[in-house]
């Protein structure tokens, strides 16, 4: 690092920028590798579509709720509906309450009719509705990945 | 009001942000820094990190030959081991149905993975043999005798520990060489005089003797499994770490490297 160009760099000054050279180069290296692997590359969750059951199996109004998914599967005259349990406010899960046939969440009192609308609390907005498929031989399909909110 | 040119404007920004850096550097760095010996060595003992070397070290010291880097060498190691294990401990369940299976994604699955895994694995390698060429150097150049005798019993203590770390992480990937090696291993602790099972004038079962209190249990299960991971990642690096604390604060109170001769 002399001041005249024809002033040779001395073995010292190339050795010392060498090492701290390889070092700031495999610091940099290392540190992207060790953010790179605390990113999982593989989740243990349950696949997101998961058979709710045969559809003769509900009677008419029945409300059916998969507690490790976090979804209501709901039957009436309009057909089969699949409602997520995650409320829209905080993301507690609400509970169905038979009696007085609405969507209670026990964090905040956030109120859901049967069809998902928030009527009560902090909710901002409906309950998620979540695609329902029914097979030929009668088993009803939820996805959980795909929401359709109508 | 009194109005300001460009110049001046320039000039006062320059002056703030100058005393502002001043002020940061000096909560820093408490005292200013002149190339002198008295603030070289103020330097070292003034830094929480830095004030773990000596202020001064005779030259012999640094003389490779002498020491062969062989404890320098353990420390490092037990560095790195420390670093590639906390990595692999968010990947790691201590759990008989998990436990393979975390070994095998770490080695296929997870990005880095495989070289993580391997660092820690022959690091420890390493680790166990450079403590063992520390001890022969230390033992070669008589570097354990007065006032070092406590600083070699410090030593074996550490010996001891490094082996104990390997033997209980050796458990963790819970494949046949682990379970054999470790049902092989424990058998030790059965042979002991009175207080295991199949030792001399025992007074105990296979149910409440030694080995029936390190593996918890009659034979290696769930339960050894968490007992040596909480051993292995916990209790043991901790004392480790104590006694590597005592280990260098004893050189330099028996005044640094000994001398060769
Ligand atoms: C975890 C294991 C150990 C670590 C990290 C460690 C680290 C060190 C380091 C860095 C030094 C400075 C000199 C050198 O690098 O050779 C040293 C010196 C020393 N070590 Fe260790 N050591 C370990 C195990 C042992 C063992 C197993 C013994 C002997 C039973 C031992 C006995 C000594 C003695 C007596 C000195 C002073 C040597 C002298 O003044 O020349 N250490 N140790
Ligand atoms: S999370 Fe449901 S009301 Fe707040």
């Amino acid at each position: 690092m002399g001041s005249h160009e024809e002033e040779p760099v001395s073995r010292r000054d190339f050795l010392s920028s060498a090492g701290w050279g390889s070092l700031v180069l495999l610091g940099t290296l290392g540190t992207f590798q060790s953010l790179r692997f605390m990113v999982p590359n593989v989740l243990f969750e349950p696949p997101p579509v998961f058979d709710a059951g045969k559809l003769d199996q509900y009677g008419n109004g029945a409300v059916k709720f998969f507690e490790s998914r976090k979804v209501f599967v709901c039957l009436n005259e309009q057909g089969v509906s699949a409602v997520s349990g995650v409320c829209t406010h905080l993301g507690c899960t609400v509970r169905w309450n038979q009696d007085k046939q609405i969507f209670e969440c026990p964090c905040h009192g956030s109120k859901f009719y049967k069809n998902g609308v928030n009527y009560a609390g902090p909710a901002p907005r409906p309950l998620d509705q979540l695609a329902v498929n029914v097979t030929e031989d009668g088993n009803i399909q939820v996805d959980t990945a795909k929401i359709i909110n109508a | 009001m009194k109005s300001f040119k460009m110049g001046e404007l320039a000039e006062l920004f320059l002056r703030q942000s100058r005393e502002l850096f001043t002020q940061f550097r000096k909560s820093l760095f408490r005292t200013d820094f002149s190339d002198t010996e008295r603030d070289r060595s103020q330097m070292i003992m003034g830094n929480v990190f830095l004030h773990l070397h000596p202020v001064k070290i005779p030259k012999h010291a640094i003389k490779m030959s002498f020491t062969l880097c062989m404890g320098g060498i353990s420390f490092f190691l037990f560095l790195v081991l420390t670093f590639t294990g906390i990595m692999l401990m968010f990947y790691y369940y201590p759990t008989t149905d998990r436990a393979y299976y975390n070994m095998k994604d770490l080695e296929f699955v997870v990005s880095f993975g495989m070289l993580m895994r391997n660092l820690h694995r022959w690091s420890a390698h390493g680790m166990v043999i450079s403590v063992i060429f520390h001890m022969a150097r230390v033992f070669f150049t008589g570097a354990y005798k007065h006032p070092r005798e406590f600083n070699w019993v410090v030593g074996v203590v550490l010996l001891v520990l490094t082996l104990l770390l390997s033997f209980t992480g050796y458990l963790l990937p819970w494949d046949q060489l682990a379970l054999w090696a470790v049902t092989v291993g424990t058998r030790m602790a059965a042979a002991t005089p009175v207080l295991g099972y199949t030792g001399p004038f025992s007074i105990t079962t296979k149910y409440n003797d030694l080995r029936f209190l390190l593996l918890g249990g009659p034979e290696v299960g769930e339960n050894a499994l968490l007992r040596f991971y909480v051993l292995h990642c916990i209790v043991l690096p901790l004392v480790a770490a104590v006694f590597i604390a005592v280990h260098f604060w004893r050189i330099r109170k028996d005044g640094g490297i000994s001398r060769p001769l």
